[in-house]
C-alpha cells in the first residue's frame, strides 16, 4: 500500500483527502497499518482509516464506506496495490470540465509484477489490454475496460450523486456500479495513459492470473461465476438510452471489421494475421461480429421505442394545446 | 567563524554519512523544485547520516535567487553548502561542477553525490535506502534508484540487482569513485553521459546497480518539453557514445541521423569533436558496451 499512497504523494491535484477502508478484526493488523498512514499523515497528506470490523470478503461494502467518509467533490478509488501517475486527477478533472460530464477515466496499463529476492516488486512486462480509441457505450456493455481506479467522479453532480456499489457483489462490483452510472450518463475520456493495473503473476491477486494452486483457483473461479451471474441481472435491468455517437461507433466498428474480412480474404497467406489457417481466421471474426449484433439491435430498437414514446407524447401535447 | 552549513556539518560532533544532493537547474519551475526539496528534508535518515543541498544554475544564475528565497521559506538556509552558476553546459559538466566545487567545501571528508533531477520527487525512504545499500556494497559502483511509477526499461537482475548502466536521474556516486572516474565526460551536452560513466566503472571492475526499495517519482512525460531540442541531443549523445566505444554501426546510424537534422555549423563542430576525442579502451572480447538495443543499451523489458 505505501506505493500507492506514494503515488497520491506525487499528484499534481492538490488537495487530496485519502480514505483508508480497513477490512479485518486484527486489532495487530489494524495498528501496523495506523502506524504506516501516520508516517504520511507526519507529512502533511490528509489521511483518515475506516474500518470494517469483519472477516468476510465485503469489498463493495468497503467501497460504500470510503465513498461514505469523503468529503471532496471529486472521487475516485485505488486498491491498495495499484498506483496512478502524477497527472491523472487532473486529466481527468480537466477532461470532465471540457467535455461537461459527470465523470471521466483514463487509459490504463496492466503492469505484469513479480517479486525480487529482497521482496520488492520488478516489472516484468505492460500491457495495455483496456486501450480504446474512445468511449462507446456497446463495448462498455460487453466488457469492461475501465478499472476502478481509472476513473474519477463528479459527486456533486446528479449522475455522480448516485454512485453506489452493490453490496451483494464481491466480485465485478466496479464494473456494475459504472455500468449503471454510464447508462444515465457518458463519461468524458482522457486517452492518456496515467495509471496502473499491477498484476503479480504469484496468483496474489484476485485476478486468475498466476494462480497455481488448484483449490484457490476453483475458489477464485467459483466468485467469478457468481458475479457475472449478478452482472447480467444488472444488464437485464437497464433501462439505457443509445445516443448517437455510441450508433456510430458501433456501425463505424462493424465497418472496420467488414474491411478487415475483406483483407483476410485477399491475404490466403495470412501474412496480415498470422499463419492461422484462413477459414479459422474467418469463422473467428464472423463469430465475435455476430454475436455483437443482437446488442446493437437491442439498443436500436430500443431507441426506435423512445422515439416513438416522445413523438406520440408531443402529438398529445398539441392535442392538447387546440 | 564558522558557516551555518559548516556548523551543520560540524565534524567535531558529526562524522556520519553526508549526502549531497547536487541539484542541476535551467530555468527551472519553482514549484517543481519546491516539491523535489521538500521530499528530500523529509527522508527518514539514521542519526548517523545527513542531506546538504548543493545548486548549480545553468542558466548564469538567473533563477538562484527565487530558489534562495523558496529555501530560507523553508528555513533551510543552514543546509545549503553551494550556490553555483554559469553557462548552460549540459547535465554532466554541471555535476563535475558542483562536484569540484564540494570538494573544496568538505575538505578530507568522504561523502556521497547524488544526482537530483529538480522535477523529481524522492519517496521518505529513498536515500536512506541508498545510502544503506551503498554501504553494504562498500560503497564502490553506482547505484541508481528505481524511477516510479514507470521505471526505465533496462532490466536489472532481480536477484543481486546489476545492471547494465545507471541513470543519471536519481544516482549516488560515492566521492570517491567519483574522483576515481573522473567523473561524467565533458562530451556530453545531455543524455548518454550517465551511460558512457556506468560503462567506465564497470570496465574499472565496480558494478551498477538498482537499488529495489528507493522509489524516485520522475514523470518523463510532463508537459512543456522542448522534444525536437531533445531528440537532436540524444542524437548528438548517441553519436559521441557509439565513437568513444567503437560501436561503428552504431555512429553510422545516429550521423546519418545528424546529417538530416542538424545545422552546417552543428556539423562542423561535431566534425573538429570527431579529429580531437578520445576513445576508451575496451578489451577485445568485453561486452560491456552493447549498442544492439538502440538507446536502452541493454534488452529493453518492454
Amino acid at each position: 500500500m505505501d506505493t500507492a499512497l506514494f503515488s497520491l504523494q506525487c499528484q499534481d491535484y492538490q488537495p487530496i483527502e485519502v480514505v483508508v477502508v480497513f477490512q479485518g478484526v486484527s486489532g495487530a493488523d489494524r495498528g501496523h497499518l495506523d502506524s504506516a498512514l501516520q508516517v504520511y499523515r507526519d507529512m502533511g497528506m490528509d489521511v483518515r482509516l475506516v474500518v470494517n470490523p469483519t472477516d468476510e470478503d465485503q469489498r463493495s461494502r468497503n467501497l460504500n464506506l470510503g465513498l461514505m467518509a469523503a468529503r471532496g467533490q471529486f472521487v475516485a478509488f485505488l486498491d491498495d496495490d495499484d498506483v496512478v501517475y502524477a497527472r491523472h486527477y487532473v486529466n481527468l478533472i480537466e477532461a470532465m470540465g471540457s467535455d461537461g460530464c459527470a465523470w471521466a477515466y483514463a487509459n490504463t496499463y496492466q503492469a505484469n509484477m513479480e517479486f525480487a529476492s529482497d521482496g520488492s516488486l520488478y516489472v516484468r512486462s505492460y500491457d495495455n489490454p483496456f486501450e480504446k480509441p474512445r468511449y462507446c457505450f456497446i463495448d462498455h456493455y460487453l466488457g469492461n475496460f475501465i478499472p476502478i481506479h481509472s476513473f474519477c467522479v463528479d459527486r456533486m453532480s446528479e449522475i455522480g450523486s448516485r454512485l453506489a456499489f452493490d453490496e451483494t457483489m464481491i466480485r465485478h462490483e466496479d464494473y456494475d456500479a459504472i455500468l449503471r452510472l454510464s447508462s444515465e450518463g457518458r463519461p468524458a475520456f482522457a486517452p492518456e495513459f496515467t495509471c496502473e493495473y499491477r498484476i503479480r503473476q504469484d496468483g496474489s491477486n484476485t485476478v486468475l492470473a498466476g494462480t497455481l494452486d488448484d483449490a484457490d483457483l476453483r475458489l477464485k473461479s467459483r466468485a467469478w461465476d457468481q458475479a457475472q451471474g449478478q452482472l447480467e441481472r444488472t444488464r437485464d435491468r437497464l433501462n439505457v438510452s443509445l445516443w448517437n455517437r455510441d450508433i456510430f461507433s458501433e456501425i463505424s466498428r462493424l465497418r472496420g471489421e467488414v474491411h478487415r474480412l475483406s483483407m483476410l480474404v485477399d491475404d490466403p497467406a495470412g501474412h496480415l494475421y498470422g499463419v492461422k489457417p484462413l477459414r479459422y481466421r474467418l469463422s473467428d471474426k464472423l463469430n465475435g461480429a455476430v454475436k455483437r449484433l443482437p446488442v446493437a439491435h437491442v439498443g436500436m430498437r430500443r431507441l426506435g421505442e423512445s422515439l416513438d414514446r416522445a413523438v406520440e407524447s408531443l402529438r398529445q401535447y398539441l392535442r392538447t394545446r387546440r | 567563524m564558522m558557516t551555518s552549513h559548516e556548523e551543520f556539518l560540524d565534524t567535531r560532533r558529526f562524522d556520519g554519512t553526508v549526502v549531497v544532493a547536487a541539484i542541476v537547474l535551467y530555468r527551472t519551475p519553482l514549484d517543481l523544485l519546491e516539491r523535489c526539496i521538500r521530499s528530500l528534508m523529509r527522508q527518514h535518515l539514521s542519526a548517523d547520516a545527513k542531506i546538504v543541498l548543493a545548486f548549480r544554475d545553468n542558466d548564469c544564475g538567473s533563477t538562484l535567487p527565487a530558489v534562495a528565497g523558496l529555501i530560507d521559506t523553508l528555513g533551510l538556509a543552514d543546509r545549503v553548502i553551494l550556490w553555483d552558476a554559469g553557462d548552460n553546459v549540459g547535465f554532466g559538466r554541471a555535476h563535475n561542477a558542483i562536484f569540484a566545487a564540494c570538494r573544496k567545501v568538505m575538505g578530507d571528508r568522504a561523502w556521497l553525490h547524488l544526482c537530483v533531477n529538480p522535477d523529481s520527487i524522492y519517496h521518505h525512504r529513498a536515500v536512506s535506502a541508498m545510502v544503506a545499500f551503498a554501504a553494504h556494497h562498500g560503497f564502490r559502483g553506482l547505484f541508481e534508484a528505481r524511477q516510479f511509477p514507470r521505471e526505465h526499461p533496462k532490466p536489472y537482475d532481480k536477484q543481486d540487482f546489476r545492471t547494465n548502466w545507471c541513470s543519471g536521474c536519481a544516482l549516488l556516486i560515492p566521492s570517491s569513485v567519483y574522483a576515481e572516474l573522473g567523473g561524467f565526460c565533458d562530451d556530453f551536452f545531455m543524455y548518454c553521459e550517465d551511460v558512457d560513466l556506468s560503462w567506465r566503472t564497470r570496465l574499472a571492475g565496480m558494478e551498477c546497480r538498482v537499488v529495489p526499495q528507493a522509489l524516485v517519482q520522475h514523470d518523463v512525460a510532463r508537459k512543456g518539453r522542448d522534444n525536437d531540442f531533445e531528440r537532436r541531443h540524444m542524437i548528438i549523445s548517441g553519436y559521441k557514445l557509439a565513437r568513444r566505444y567503437g560501436g561503428a554501426k552504431f555512429a553510422k546510424a545516429m550521423g546519418d541521423m545528424m546529417r538530416e537534422l542538424l545545422s552546417p555549423e552543428e556539423l562542423r563542430q561535431i566534425a573538429a569533436w570527431d579529429k580531437s576525442f578520445k576513445p576508451v579502451p575496451v578489451p577485445q572480447g568485453c561486452d560491456i558496451p552493447t549498442f544492439d538495443h538502440q538507446f536502452t543499451f541493454a534488452q529493453a523489458r518492454w
